[in-house]
């Protein structure tokens, strides 16, 4: 089921007196599928992530939508509020180091979406550590984040990511702040909790081989210079790995 | 939970985790607050332990008169009824408020002079005291007189009262009732009812007071008149007519033209206003009205004009008063008297009839009437009142009246409108022009008319609040009453007040002032430190106003914990200042105090303080986006 549908996208923006535009002729995020966003520095990764994370409006679009089984939402030109909700509600996110709250314990930081949401505090507490059993942290639930490894971390904010159930996940360099051994299982335990989840990932990295290695599709850029840069993404490509994930 | 509550949840989870950083900003704004808590704690309870020690002593709220102004009773129940006024009594002379006094059973009789204090029911100074009013016959003495006399409550005193320099002397007993503390006064003083002190000063000016059998005159009253009334055939020379107002007593002469001619039916209805009437006048004499200014004329000033138409045949001499009226049941009368010298042309009478004697200490109480009001009236005494009703070029009113049984005989020749009065009858009535009357029973059994008291000079009083001490005393001078009070003490406390609380609240000012700067900086830099968290908590889908929640919950949390810092701090501080001036102090009284208001309204300011810093500090929150949390690791 496809989870978010994009078409004829265009966003200009302008820095330092040049511009640089960001083109999506067509990109469509499914349940269960991991799409990983690659590409150099400057070709629009972060700002293809602002999109998809409702903090940046495209200037136009022929389609903008998340759809789900209480219909299709249309995120186009939507107030700031509604933005809100909809990323609290629908969308989950691992930061680069985690950003996870260092005054509030492991379980009280992977509770914290659905917190603020409104969600039952023992479902919730219950369902934090199932994750937590799940990402393989469940001895470390009462201890402050700066008690744990970098890979730890990124387990609580993936854990952090799913509690409140949503359709679609932004990772954006999960692996950016680990080593290469913990940048697999990372990848690995995200792209599997993900689909159990039956959610959508999208994972923007620089990292293509670890890329290849763990998505199922790969979506790159094609930049030109007309009237500043214009980057246009290309259509997702099938990777390998798609397969044994399956 | 709601989305708020999860944020201020947040904040104070981050305000616990940061505890040093916590502890630095609580210690600043304890800092700030401490000095001004104690130099309010210190002015409060100064302030509030002397204006105690002025408001429980009553002594502070009494304002006594200094210069004997005469005030009439109607004046003290005018001033007992304003709401700024506890208590107020008259005081008499205080020539005449002392005596010599000594305990009756003791046998060294220790004779002491005490200075006699009216008091009465809710007298504050006794009651404050722990004193009942004295009844009839009893007394209040202060610490110093029971010293003096050697007397104890429950003593029987025979207060022995004097006058002509002791050679008349009048003793009554008293029985004391109570003692008063130092602290009611050093003087040595008897406080009794008024009526035993008016009693005293009656006996001192001789006038005899029946109920003690104190020796005196009796206090009858004078025939009086404003004016008289010369009748004569023919109008008197220039000379002659001055010669009626040079040392007679008299002032102001008035001559009128007859106003009928010979032979022509006198008609009371048909005269001209301005020109007395008197139906005993035939309206073809010639009139004059010679009258007195201020006080009214005498009997010897009568009688002395008398002597100046001595011989004179037409003349015919009589007091008149046009201010005196009589009434009995709905008909009322204006009253004229006979003459004072020579013979009426109408009825005959003349001044060798009884109804001439000026003098006279008991005149009959009849009122002569025309025969046909006397026949309507019927026999037998009635109760009248007889009214005195003036209204003077000023527009001051005089308005005085007393009620006795009169009789009502018929006469001819009197008009229907018209009571003719025995001459003293007219002019003893007269008197209600500068006195009350009473109609009384003499010493020696007798009715007459007696002279009430002229008012009192003075009065002890007492301001139902300290603030109304100063206000009263003003509206006493304005209406010439000098007094005394300890309206200085009560003003300097006041403005000692109010220059302290204007000082504390310049300092509190510029001392708050730095408070809101030191709050806001700490909350700029704090959420500075916290901007990537507040970051996430966007992306989390917290609106920014809802997250504005975070710092404001975050500086009431570091104000709040600073005032309870300086709070502790304070009472350890107001402890150690009370205990170590514990020996200046009376009771739970204290020099360093806040109360429960004060306490209360500190929070509140504190409260305030956070909410202004936080919300100051939230406009930077609101400028926080979610995209600052997926970049700038």
């Amino acid at each position: 089921m496809e989870y978010l549908c994009l078409r004829n996208l265009r966003l200009r923006r302008h820095k330092n007196g040049s511009s640089f535009t960001l083109c999506v002729p067509e990109l469509r995020v499914c349940a269960g599928q991991t799409l990983a966003v690659v590409g150099q520095s400057g070709c629009g990764k972060s700002t293809l992530t602002d999109i998809l994370a409702l903090i940046l409006q495209p200037d136009s679009a022929d389609e903008f939508l998340m759809r789900g089984p209480e219909g299709d939402i249309n995120l186009l030109n939507i107030p700031k509020r509604l933005q809100a909700e909809i990323r609290g509600r629908h969308i989950g996110y691992v930061l680069q180091s985690g950003g996870l709250f260092p005054f509030l314990s492991v379980l009280d930081n992977i509770m914290l979406p659905a917190r603020l949401l409104g969600h039952n505090q023992k479902a919730v507490k219950d369902k934090a550590l199932s994750l937590a059993v799940d990402m393989g942290i469940a001895d470390q639930v009462y201890k402050k984040p700066q008690f744990l490894s970098g890979g730890q971390r990124q387990r609580v904010a993936i854990a952090r990511a799913l509690i409140h159930d949503p359709k679609l996940v932004l990772a954006d360099e999960p692996t950016a702040a680990v080593d290469s051994v913990s940048a697999e299982e990372i990848c690995d335990v995200l792209k599997r909790t993900v689909q159990n989840h039956n959610a959508a990932l999208v994972i923007v990295s620089h990292d293509r081989a670890l890329m290849r290695r763990h998505a199922d599709y790969e979506v790159t850029y094609s930049l030109e210079r007309r009237d500043g840069i214009v980057s246009t993404l290309q259509p997702p490509v099938r990777l390998d790995s798609a397969g044994d994930a399956g | 939970m709601s989305k708020a509550l999860q944020i201020a949840v947040l904040s104070y989870k981050d305000v616990l985790h940061e505890w040093r950083m916590t502890l630095c900003v609580m210690f600043a704004v304890a800092a700030i607050a401490t000095p001004l808590l104690l130099f309010f704690g210190l002015k409060s309870g100064v302030m509030d332990t002397l204006e105690r020690r002025l408001l429980e002593n009553p002594v502070t709220m009494e304002l006594s008169s200094v210069n004997e102004k005469k005030l009439e009773p109607s004046w003290f129940e005018e001033t007992a009824s304003d709401p700024r006024v506890e208590f107020v009594i008259p005081r008499t002379r205080r020539l005449s408020a002392s005596a010599e006094f000594f305990v009756k059973d003791k046998e060294r009789k220790i004779r002491r002079s005490l200075d006699l204090y009216p008091t009465g029911d809710g007298d504050p100074l006794l009651l404050h005291f722990g004193s009942a009013a004295p009844g009839e016959g009893e007394c209040v003495l202060t610490a110093e007189a029971s010293r003096r006399l050697e007397a104890k409550e429950g003593d029987v005193l025979v207060a022995t009262v004097s006058k002509d320099r002791g050679s008349v002397k009048a003793q009554r007993e008293f029985r004391v009732a109570g003692i008063l503390p130092d602290g009611a006064g050093a003087t040595p003083v008897a406080y009794i009812r008024l009526k035993s002190l008016e009693q005293v000063e009656a006996f001192k000016d001789g006038v005899a007071v029946p109920e003690l059998n104190w020796p005196g005159s009796d206090n009858v009253t004078k025939s009086v008149t404003p004016s008289v009334l010369l009748a004569l055939d023919k109008p008197l020379d220039a000379v002659r007519e001055s010669m009626l107002i040079q040392n007679t007593g008299f002032v102001n002469l008035k001559g009128f033209e007859p106003s009928c001619s010979d032979g022509e039916v006198h008609q009371e209805q048909d005269l001209d206003k301005q020109k007395p009437y008197h139906p005993f006048i035939p309206c073809e004499k010639y009139l004059y009205q010679i009258s007195s200014v201020g006080m009214p004329a005498d009997i010897s000033d009568v009688k002395s004009l008398a002597d100046r138409v001595r011989g004179r045949q037409d003349a015919l001499l009589v007091p008149y008063n046009p201010y005196l009226s009589v009434t009995a049941g709905n008909r009322t009368f204006s009253i004229l008297s006979f003459a004072a010298y020579g013979k009426s042309m109408v009825s005959g009478e003349n001044c060798a009839d009884s109804n001439c004697d000026l003098a006279a200490k008991l005149p009959p109480r009849v009122f002569y009437v025309s025969p046909a009001v006397a026949a309507e009236m019927g026999d037998g005494p009635k109760t009248v009142t007889v009214t005195y009703h003036e209204v003077n070029s000023r527009g001051e009113v005089t308005d005085r009246s007393i009620s006795f049984e009169a009789a009502f005989v018929g006469k001819e020749g009197v008009g229907p409108n018209v009571a003719l009065a025995h001459i003293a009858l007219a002019g003893q009535l007269g008197s209600l022009q500068n006195r009350e009357l009473s109609d009384a029973v003499t010493s020696a059994g007798e009715k007459a008319f007696m002279l009430k008291r002229r008012g009192y000079i003075g009065f002890r009083m007492y301001a139902a609040k300290l603030e109304d001490v100063m206000s009263l005393q003003e509206k006493l001078t304005a209406e010439g009453i000098r007094t005394m009070s300890k309206a200085d003490r009560i003003a300097e406390v006041m403005s000692l007040d109010k220059y302290l609380g204007m000082l504390f609240w310049l300092i509190a000012s510029a001392s708050l002032a730095g408070a809101v700067c030191c709050l806001v900086a700490n909350m700029y830099a704090s959420i500075e430190r916290k901007r990537k968290e507040l970051a996430i908590l966007r992306l989390l889908g917290v609106h920014g106003s809802t997250l504005c929640i975070y710092p404001l919950c975050s500086s009431l949390l570091l104000t709040l914990g600073g005032i309870a810092i300086s709070l502790a701090v304070f009472f350890v501080l107001a402890y150690t200042v009370n205990s170590t001036f514990a020996e200046q102090l009376q009771g739970d009284e204290k020099f360093c105090n806040l109360t429960m208001l004060h306490l209360a309204v500190t929070v509140l300011i504190a409260a305030l303080i956070a909410c202004v810093s936080g919300l100051a500090a939230s406009r930077r929150v609101m400028k926080i986006e979610p995209s600052e949390s997926l970049r700038d690791e």
